[in-house]
C-alpha cells in the first residue's frame, strides 16, 4: 500500500477543478474527486451511464479506492494505465478523426442519460488496445435544458484541425503544439479554401461561429442573452448528430504523395536484403523479449510487427503523415490492437508545452522502451540532418535500453542519393566512426551484415551511469 | 457582474459567440430534420410502392 509520500500529481492536471490525476510510488494512476464535483459524480454512476461506457469500451476502466482516501478528497479512483500517452498533435489524421467522433458519440449516450460533457478537449482522449477511448471521468455533468458548454471546444480541438488536414494540407494539425487550447476558428477560416464556404456544415460550425465569436465574445449585453439560453436535450443530440455527419464526411484526398508515404514500393531492398534484414531482427527479438517496443522511421509499420508477438506495445513513429495514416488504417482494418503508430519528426520530437512548459510531456521524456528500433534512419538524421553520430547516439541512449540500429555506409545507393546534390563534409560518416560513437553510450552485444546490401545491423545495450 | 451566471462546473471558457450559435443551430437543425422527416415518410411510400411493383414482377 502506497503512502501519501509516494503520491505526486500528474503536472497536466490543475485546470478542473471537479478532481486532479495523481500518480504513485508503483506507477499506478489515482484520480480524486473533489466535493464539488461528487453529485455529478453519483449521478454519473446511478444512471448507468458509466457502465454504459465502460462496456461499450468507450471509456477507461475505473474502481474506486477503499480505506483512506488522500488529498482530502472524499472519493479516489483507481484508472487502468495508459501504456505510452500520446497527444493530438502526435495523431494522424484518421486518429484524430476517430477521436473527435468518439468525443461525440459519448455526448451523444450521455444526453440520453440527461448528461452532457462539460469539456471536449481532444486531451480527454488517448488511444488504448488500438481504439480511442476517453478518458476524463470528470467529464460527465446534467444537461437539463442547459447550452453544451464544450461546443466551442470541440469546434477548435477537432473540427478545425480536421477541416485544414482534409482541406488545405496534412500538417496543419501541428498547429496544435502552438495552439493548445485548439486552433482559433478565425485562423482557420482564413486559412480554408474559399469552395469551403459552400459546405453547409464548415459554413455553420465554423465559418459563422468564427464571425459569431469575434462578435459577441466581448458583448456584455450578448453575454446577457447567452446567459438565459435553453437548449433541449434533443437539440444537443441533434447537434452532436450534426457534427458527426460532417466529422464523418472529411476525407484525405487519395492519399497525397508525401516524401515517404510510399517508401516499401521505392527502396533498393532486393527479396534476399530484405529477407536476411527481417531475419535478424526477428532473432533478436526473440532474445530480447521485449514489452515496451519503440520504431524510429516506421513507416507503413512493416518491421513494427515484427514485435508483436513479443511486445505488449509496439509505439511506431515516423515523419510522414500520410505513411502514419496508412498504418494506422491498416492496423484498424486487421484489428491488431498492440501498435501505436504516432507523427514523430526524431530530429525534431514534440516538445514540452503548456502551463510552465510542462501540461503536456516531451516526447523524448515519455520514452523508456525495452527496445529501441532504427533501422534505415542513420544516413538520414547524419547526413541530411546533420546530427553528428555521437549526438545522435546520446540521444537514442535516453529513449530505451535495448538498441536495434541499422548502418548504411556511404557506398548504398540511397547514402549515394543524399550526397548527390552536396559536398561531403561528413569524414567521420563510416562503420568505424559510428561504433566509436555509439560505444560511449552503449555496449555492442552483436552485429551482422544485411546479405545482398552493404548495410550491418547492430545491437547494443544501454551503459547504464 | 453578468458573465458570471453560467453554470457552476463550466470550468471552461463556453464562449459567448458559441452559447447563440447552438441556440440558432438548433432551430435550424429543427427545420432540417422536419423536412427530413416529410422526405422519408415521402421515400417510404414510394418505396412502399415499387417494392410491390418488383415482387409482382418476381411472380
Amino acid at each position: 500500500m502506497s503512502t501519501s509520500n509516494d503520491i505526486f500529481r500528474v503536472s497536466g492536471s490543475f485546470r478542473d477543478s471537479s478532481g486532479y490525476v495523481f500518480k504513485n510510488g508503483r506507477g499506478e494512476i489515482l484520480r480524486t474527486v473533489n466535493s464539488s464535483y461528487l453529485d455529478n459524480y453519483e449521478l454519473f454512476q446511478s444512471s448507468g451511464l458509466k457502465d454504459k461506457l465502460i462496456k461499450s469500451k468507450l471509456l477507461i476502466p475505473f474502481k474506486e479506492c477503499t480505506g483512506k482516501q488522500f488529498d482530502n478528497s472524499p472519493k479516489n479512483l483507481k484508472v487502468e494505465k495508459i501504456p505510452f500517452i500520446s497527444y493530438p498533435y502526435e495523431w494522424s489524421f484518421d486518429q484524430l478523426k476517430d477521436a473527435a467522433l468518439l468525443t461525440l458519440k459519448i455526448q451523444k449516450l450521455a444526453l440520453k442519460h440527461n448528461m452532457m460533457l462539460k469539456d471536449a478537449s481532444a486531451y480527454n482522449v488517448q488511444f488504448h488496445h488500438g481504439k480511442a477511448i476517453f478518458i476524463d471521468l470528470l467529464s460527465f455533468e446534467t444537461a437539463d435544458d442547459k447550452p453544451w458548454p464544450a461546443y466551442g471546444q470541440f469546434c477548435f480541438h477537432f473540427l478545425a484541425p480536421l477541416a485544414l488536414m482534409a482541406k488545405t494540407d496534412i500538417d496543419l494539425n501541428l498547429f496544435l503544439t502552438q495552439f493548445i487550447d485548439g486552433i482559433p476558428l478565425e485562423l482557420a477560416a482564413k486559412l480554408l479554401p474559399l469552395r469551403t464556404r459552400f459546405s453547409p456544415g464548415l459554413l455553420l460550425h465554423l465559418f459563422s461561429h468564427a464571425k459569431m465569436q469575434s462578435k459577441h465574445n466581448s458583448s456584455e449585453k450578448s453575454a446577457a442573452k447567452a446567459n438565459s439560453s435553453k437548449i433541449s436535450v434533443k437539440n444537443k443530440i441533434l447537434l452532436a448528430e450534426h457534427l458527426i455527419s460532417i466529422i464523418r464526411s472529411f476525407k484525405l484526398h487519395t492519399f497525397k504523395q508525401t516524401e515517404w508515404g510510399d517508401y516499401y514500393n521505392n527502396t533498393n531492398y532486393d527479396d534476399k536484403a530484405f529477407s536476411s534484414k527481417r531475419k535478424i531482427i526477428e532473432e533478436t527479438l526473440t532474445d530480447i523479449k521485449p514489452e515496451m517496443t519503440l520504431d524510429i522511421g516506421a513507416n507503413t509499420g512493416i518491421f513494427s510487427r515484427l514485435a508483436l508477438s513479443n511486445s505488449k506495445l509496439v509505439v511506431a513513429v515516423d515523419i510522414d503523415p500520410v505513411a502514419i495514416d496508412k498504418h494506422y488504417l491498416f492496423l484498424k482494418k486487421e484489428k491488431i490492437a498492440n501498435v501505436l503508430p504516432l507523427r514523430i519528426n526524431f530530429s525534431n520530437p514534440s516538445p514540452a508545452i503548456g502551463w510552465d512548459n510542462q501540461e503536456r510531456e516531451s516526447f523524448l521524456s515519455r520514452c523508456n522502451f525495452d527496445l529501441v528500433m532504427a533501422l534505415a534512419l542513420v544516413h538520414h538524421l547524419a547526413i541530411s540532418n546533420n546530427v553528428p553520430l555521437e549526438m545522435l547516439a546520446s540521444t537514442l541512449a535516453k529513449t530505451g535500453k535495448h538498441l536495434i540500429i541499422e548502418f548504411i555506409p556511404k557506398e548504398d545507393s540511397q547514402v549515394k542519393i543524399l550526397l548527390a546534390s552536396r559536398k561531403d563534409v561528413f569524414p567521420d560518416y563510416h562503420v568505424d566512426g559510428f561504433v566509436q560513437a555509439f560505444e560511449k553510450y552503449f555496449k555492442l552485444l552483436k552485429r551482422a551484415p544485411v546479405e545482398g546490401s552493404k548495410r550491418e545491423l547492430f545491437l547494443f545495450e544501454v551503459i547504464e551511469k | 457582474m453578468l458573465l458570471n451566471i453560467l453554470p457552476v462546473m463550466a470550468y471552461i471558457d463556453p464562449g459567448v459567440g458559441s452559447i447563440l450559435l447552438q441556440a440558432l443551430a438548433g432551430v435550424i437543425m429543427g427545420v432540417i430534420v422536419f423536412f427530413g422527416l416529410i422526405k422519408s415518410k415521402l421515400m417510404k411510400f414510394l418505396g412502399k410502392k415499387t417494392k410491390n411493383a418488383d415482387s409482382e414482377e418476381d411472380e
